[in-house]
């Protein structure tokens, strides 16, 4: 639950791809993307989505800008005065005036580019598309959104083949917030940059979001990326969230054994305290063929009868705390978390 | 411990047309029996050819134009430069003595063969026994790595496992000979988080089985920390701090390694913390600086030095070197003055 005026709320979100087989594309299956995820974001909130790759997240986004049309459940969208629209139902032609309030930001800042545009053309287009200014002013607002990323408003005739892959997603981000979006949802947007860029683009995120109070919706499967700059945190693990809370207490005292396992296989950065733990054996559940109960319990190293059969609802925890385990806040989960000196 | 790989002074230069880019200059470090040595580095910074200039696979138009690799056998010391690239004896060490794994499996295997077959021609080409006792072979070594049903996996081809289950089966392939020495290029980059603390694992565990060294090539410093005996970081092709690991997150002394260190999230440190970032970016590989490469990034530049002098490599301590001028006596006068501005 976030402390502010809600944003945006999804409600039971389902997206279901089918799968299609023979000359006649019967349906003979679905890969269940995402399997019913409810997740607030508040005004001026930035929340994380973790997990590992195949687990929905970047799913999730998806539907949030509507690139997808989810199978079921409700994403909504509010207002300034409270009122909300059910983006997940609204026919897509009346899309329009709700998507300049959500922008994305991608991971890989050489595709999401286009090559044969200048940097004006590339910024200026959402604030054209919106009939929002031309002209004079138009060049004047990109070059004001130039500076702001970092970047020199006298470079803005160029492509953005001249530019690095850090200044790159500077672009990116420009154009993100040339329509003063409310909400916006960066996907893996430091994974694909080198180390010393990566804290570049990271802290230029914060700033803009200390300055501005946009909402972020930030999806990485790098949790330490997430604590740094994340206020709370869902997890994810095979289309269900299975545990949110606030940064600070989800890595400290996760409640669910999946985000425990996750906090302990980072290395830490101390080569005093190795530890190669081995915290999940085997892969990731098939999302085409989820585990019967709990989509963990093949890997779960706490898992029970009631575990293969029951499937788990999310439950209160803590104060901001949710766990979807049968026995959340039961486990002690201390061994998995905390690092043991072996060196 | 006894040498088991020296790299002196190697240089390898790729001819391209718009110039010559100098993706390795002069690098020298050295490797014993049964250690892991890391090459840290970003994107450019040449830590992948020089691994590929060692084994003799430096794709065209990329030559090695100055150095030795010299590589310790029982029956005596071989300068694996010397060798004809594509001649009889640097094949029989390539995948044998020295094996390699890369960051992408899937680009590694063939895709129309199976993977069971594939490793049995490793083993059938070095070993030169027959069929059935390469398979035997293969099923034993793919147990050791931790594969499920290995007898099923032999008839699969590349698609039908996951990243995770083919990162097992190309360490298979490499360790399928007994290798003294495995050449990992980012092994774990493409693998989630719990994916990589297996294959890590199961890396440490082979390693001291087999008693091998291990040349491991990555960009994240956590696991250089969990994984290394010595580091090397590399800049533009130069290795600018070589030491022991404790040494280089306690005491690190060259300005790019301490910058890169300051740099990265840790889980943990919380929110309240403010990331200490890198100016600027990588330069492009055509335009090298003057001087010393890294003089336009770092917060440390001394005009009318760095932007003029190539630093030497300077012997700090015992097994630790840093190529930088503040440990350079002949500039003494310059950085006494830089300690007290700190």
């Amino acid at each position: 639950m976030p402390t502010s005026k809600p944003l945006l709320e999804i409600k039971n979100l389902k997206m279901h791809f089918p799968i299609k087989r023979g000359i006649m594309g019967r349906t003979v299956g679905f890969i269940k993307a995402v399997d019913d995820v409810s997740l607030t974001i508040g005004e001026g909130e930035v929340v994380g989505l973790v997990g590992e790759s195949g687990c929905g997240k970047s799913t999730v986004s998806r539907c949030i800008v509507r690139a997808y049309t989810p199978t079921a459940g409700q994403i909504l969208l509010y207002d300034e005065k409270g009122g909300a629209v059910d983006l997940a139902s609204i026919p897509e032609p009346d899309m329009l005036p709700y998507r300049r309030d959500i922008q994305m930001i991608f991971q890989d800042p050489f595709s999401s580019l286009n090559p044969r545009m200048t940097l004006r053309q590339i910024i200026g287009e959402p604030m054209r598309n919106y009939q929002i200014c031309r002209g004079k002013e138009l060049e004047d607002r990109v070059a004001h959104l130039l500076e702001s990323v970092g970047l020199r408003p006298e470079h803005m005739s160029r492509y953005p083949h001249a530019f690095s892959g850090g200044q790159r997603q500077r672009i990116g981000i420009a154009r993100a917030l040339a329509l003063n979006p409310r909400l916006i949802i960066c996907d893996e947007p430091v994974s694909a940059l080198d180390v010393s860029v990566q804290a570049q683009i990271l802290n230029l995120l914060r700033d803009l979001q200390a300055e501005f109070r946009y909402s972020y919706l930030f999806i990485a499967h790098d949790l330490s990326v997430v604590d740094y700059i994340c206020e709370r945190v869902a997890v994810m693990y095979v289309g269900k969230i299975v545990e949110t809370a606030d940064t600070a207490t989800i890595f400290k005292d996760p409640h669910h054994p999946y985000t425990a396992a996750l906090r302990s296989a980072i290395p830490q950065l101390n080569p005093r305290l190795r530890q190669l733990p081995v915290p999940l054996e085997g892969d990731v559940a098939d999302p085409a063929n989820t585990p019967s109960g709990c989509v963990f319990h093949p890997r779960c190293r706490f898992a029970e009868d009631r575990c293969r059969h029951e499937t788990p609802a999310m439950t209160p925890t803590g104060p901001r705390h949710h766990a979807r385990c049968h026995f959340a806040g039961e486990l002690n989960l201390s061994g998995l978390s905390e690092p043991a000196a072996t060196a | 411990m006894e040498p088991l790989l020296e790299v002196k002074n190697l240089k390898v230069h790729f001819h391209t047309d718009e110039g010559i880019i100098e993706a390795v200059r002069d690098v020298s470090f050295e490797i014993k029996r049964g250690e892991t040595v890391a090459i840290v580095g970003e994107s450019g910074c040449g830590k992948s050819v020089m691994a590929r200039a060692i084994l003799r696979i430096v794709p065209a138009p990329g030559r090695i134009v100055e150095g030795r690799v010299n590589y310790y056998r029982d029956e005596g010391n071989i300068d694996l430069t010397a060798l004809e690239a594509k001649g009889p004896e640097i094949r029989a060490i390539r995948g044998a003595d020295i094996a390699m794994i890369f960051q992408e499996p899937m680009a590694t295997f063939s895709p129309v063969h199976t993977i069971g077959n594939q490793i049995n021609e490793a083993i059938i080409l070095h070993q030169g026994i027959d069929q059935a006792g390469a398979t035997a072979q293969t099923l034993d070594i793919l147990n050791r790595v931790g594969m499920p049903r290995p007898s099923r996996i032999i008839h699969r081809y590349p698609h039908q496992l996951s990243g995770g289950m083919l990162q097992r089966a190309m360490i298979a392939m490499a360790l399928s000979c007994r290798p003294q020495l495995l050449i990992a290029d980012e092994p774990t980059t493409a693998l989630d988080v719990t994916t990589q603390a297996q294959i890590l694992r199961l890396l440490y565990d082979l390693q001291r089985e087999l008693n091998m060294a291990i040349l491991f090539i990555t960009h994240d410093l956590s696991v250089v920390s969990q994984f290394a005996d010595r580091v090397e970081v590399m800049y533009l092709g130069e290795v600018v701090e070589s030491t022991d690991v404790i040494t280089l997150f306690e005491d690190p002394k060259h300005p790019y390694t301490r910058a890169l260190l300051n740099s990265i999230p840790q889980t943990g440190a919380g929110r309240g913390q403010r990331l200490q970032s890198i100016a600027g970016s990588i330069p492009n590989p055509l335009h090298r600086p003057s001087g010393c490469l890294f003089h336009p990034r770092c917060d440390s530049f001394r005009s009318g030095v760095c932007d003029l002098v190539s630093p030497k490599e300077i012997n700090i301590d015992s097994g630790h070197r840093a190529r930088c001028i503040l440990y350079d006596e002949q500039y003494s006068d310059r950085v006494s003055w830089v300690a007290s501005e700190q």
